[in-house]
């Protein structure tokens, strides 16, 4: 049994990136499922921010600091409602008001023949001032 | 039982036979192939440098648990970004450290290298085959040729198009804000680049798929069918696939499959080995260049 530990180990982590490709929108690229060169929905997601204050909604751009690149691998709700709460962190710091903050991860999808990229949302959180967050 | 004793004890190299050599190229595998985790590359780097100076380091249990658990650490630290052969490096380096507890490493090392091989082509070509819809149709290698800058040559070439053609194209691709004049509503291919582009996609998915059934058939550990396979896969791939250290670990475990008597064929293994990192600094962008 001894030899076959490291292939059995193997599959394990497969079937568990399978699992979060299909459940938590991990790039087949990553996570030990061999998924790489399969697809084009690769790390290179883009991710959108939006803070809500007193005047509405507005764009606000993210330091490499507040997205660290794992968020455009695994944009799962947690890791985007963690990217909200310290871009609110960060408004606040600068001593603007935040009353929510949106945070939303697009996927580039290819449609033949003209191929023109279109963007697909994976997933959106609202982040809420009160730590309350929900997802679309 | 594992004792500690039995973990620092170096096992004598005839005791290791023909996975004498592949355990020596992992170390220098693992050497060239740095983490960007500085305290993993740190100790690998040490590591592997004692154990390629000082033998005898290599053959103990105890140098590849810390090298497993080095890599473990650094898959843990930069998840879920480590590239997938760092993982297959993490099952390698835990597969000799078993080997090296039992009383026939050369047989251990066999039977997981066969199974390591067999599922990493088999993931590899579900991945292709059957969960990605944007392999089988081909647009996976269409965007991948148009808009990696590392297969731009290659695009030139399979294509016809000019240089600046295949730069609009990747403009294009990635969304890059275009002069309203200039703007594209589609793709710039041609009838050479898709023929190309389906050649590639099938060619691909098919050797893969094969690859894995012949690991998963139940052939002699030195049959020539999968090892030569493996060998040619390697050549076709890594050569031009900026991944030659994934190239040079998948033969690795080919060599580890192959009795210390088949010497033609671990011959092979070390020449293809080279052939694979020469391939990979060789400048291809550069002789495609003169030949257009």
């Amino acid at each position: 049994l001894i030899p076959y530990i490291p292939p059995i180990l193997l599959c394990l982590v497969a079937f568990l990136q399978l699992f979060l490709v299909r459940a938590h929108d991990l790039t087949p690229w990553r996570g030990g499922g061999f998924g790489m060169f399969s697809t084009n929905d690769d790390e290179s997601r883009l991710i959108e921010v939006w803070v809500t204050d007193a005047q509405g909604e507005r764009p606000t751009v993210v330091t490499l600091e507040q997205w660290p690149t794992p968020v455009t691998a695994l944009p799962s709700e947690t890791r985007l409602a963690a990217l909200g709460r310290r871009v609110a962190e960060a408004e606040r710091a600068r001593g603007n008001e935040v009353r929510s903050v949106r945070v939303a991860a697009w996927r580039s999808e290819f449609t033949a023949p003209a191929m023109r990229p279109e963007r697909r949302l994976i997933r959106e959180v609202v982040v809420d001032l009160d730590e309350h967050s929900r997802s679309r | 039982m594992i004792t500690l004793r039995k973990l620092l004890e170096a096992r004598a190299a005839e005791a290791l036979g023909g996975a004498w050599l592949p355990v020596r190229m992992t170390a220098v595998l693992l050497l060239v192939d740095g983490s960007k985790v500085w305290y993993v590359w740190s100790t690998i780097t040490m590591l592997t440098c004692l154990g390629l100076v000082f033998h005898s380091f290599l053959r103990r249990p105890a140098f590849w648990l810390i090298i497993a658990l080095c890599i473990a650490t650094w898959i843990l630290r930069l998840w879920p970004l480590v590239d997938n052969h760092h993982y297959l490096a993490g099952y390698w380096s835990l597969a000799i450290l078993l080997a090296l507890c039992v009383p026939d490493p050369p047989a251990s090392l066999a039977v997981s290298a066969r199974w390591l091989l067999a599922l990493v082509f088999l993931w590899a070509a579900l991945w292709k085959g059957v969960f990605s819809p944007d392999f089988r149709d081909g647009r996976f290698f269409t965007v991948r040729l148009m808009s990696d800058d590392r297969f731009e040559q290659r695009a030139v070439l399979l294509s016809g198009l000019s240089l600046e053609e295949v730069r609009a194209n990747r403009a294009f691709l990635s969304q890059e804000e275009q002069d309203d004049s200039r703007a594209m509503t589609s793709l710039n291919t041609t009838p050479r680049f898709r023929f190309w582009v389906d050649v590639i996609t099938w060619f691909v998915l098919a050797f893969e798929a094969a690859l894995a059934l012949l690991f998963l058939l139940p052939l002699g550990r030195g049959d020539p069918l999968r090892h030569v396979g493996l060998m040619l896969f390697c050549v076709g791939t890594f050569a031009f696939a900026p991944v030659w250290t994934f190239g040079w670990l998948i033969l690795l475990l080919g060599l580890a499959m192959v009795p210390g008597e088949h010497r033609t064929l671990r011959v092979c293994y070390v020449t293809v080995w080279s052939l694979v990192s020469f391939a990979a600094y060789f400048p291809w962008d550069h002789i495609t260049t003169l030949i257009m």
